[in-house]
């Protein structure tokens, strides 16, 4: 653990238990909104590599209604 | 109840438009940055979509991070009964569309958002309202406020 990270722990330790909650609340909400970044722009780099990235939003919901058709009537024929 | 205190279905759409930030509709995105405030859950239909637009380790990822939440996805890999299915087909939905409603239905699910004109405008007697990604960021904007 580096001396930075020990002396950020011992501050975060000597908080009082109301705002050590809100800040825990706080990290965890910005480290899952990095997170959903970070799953975002791998998605987008792999849209962009496949030249998908910049279709528009008719022709992407037009793609995903086929898709939930074509599962559908697989699942539920007849 | 406010839709943070209620299970509600993100359709296939919102995750997919969030995740590619779509231009033309940025409140997609602002709400998977905000999945913290919901209890999202995913039935199957909409579990197989996302299977079918993402790899196997795009979802992976995705997974692990919902699973972080504080209140974890429900996961509901039940198929829908027929006979619901036909209930919605007749009030006119594609068979898609009532496969997902009749998940809804099953999970007691009252609100789905979704950008889908279909669900939006054209349907009417579903047993769940539907709302698009802005109003749903309103609806959590307006909960905050309070």
């Amino acid at each position: 653990m580096t001396a930075r990270v020990e002396e950020l722990a011992r501050q975060i330790a000597s908080l009082e238990e109301s705002d050590l909650q809100a800040l825990l609340e706080r990290v965890e909400e910005l480290s899952f909104r990095h997170g959903i970044n970070a799953l975002s722009d791998r998605y987008r780099k792999r849209l962009k590599e496949q030249g998908k990235l910049n279709e528009g939003a008719e022709k992407i919901l037009m793609q995903l209604k086929q898709i939930r058709q074509e599962i559908a009537s697989r699942e539920y024929q007849g | 109840m406010s839709i943070r205190d209620e299970w509600v279905v993100l359709d296939t759409n919102i995750w997919i438009f969030g995740l590619r930030r779509t231009v033309d509709c940025p409140a997609c995105a602002e709400l998977l940055e905000n999945l913290n405030q919901l209890q999202v859950a995913l039935p199957r239909q909409i579990l197989q979509e996302l299977q079918a637009n993402l790899t196997e380790d795009e979802l992976r990822v995705l997974f692990q991070l919902l699973n972080r939440l504080e209140r974890p996805p429900k996961i509901d890999w039940q198929k829908a009964t027929s006979e619901a299915i036909s209930k919605y087909r007749q009030m006119g939905c594609k068979l898609g569309d009532a496969v997902l409603s009749t998940h809804l239905e099953e999970l007691g699910i009252k609100t789905l958002i979704t950008e889908n004109r279909d669900f939006l405008e054209e349907l009417t007697g579903l047993s769940f309202r539907r709302v698009n990604a802005s109003q749903a960021m309103a609806e959590l904007r307006a909960v905050d406020s309070r």
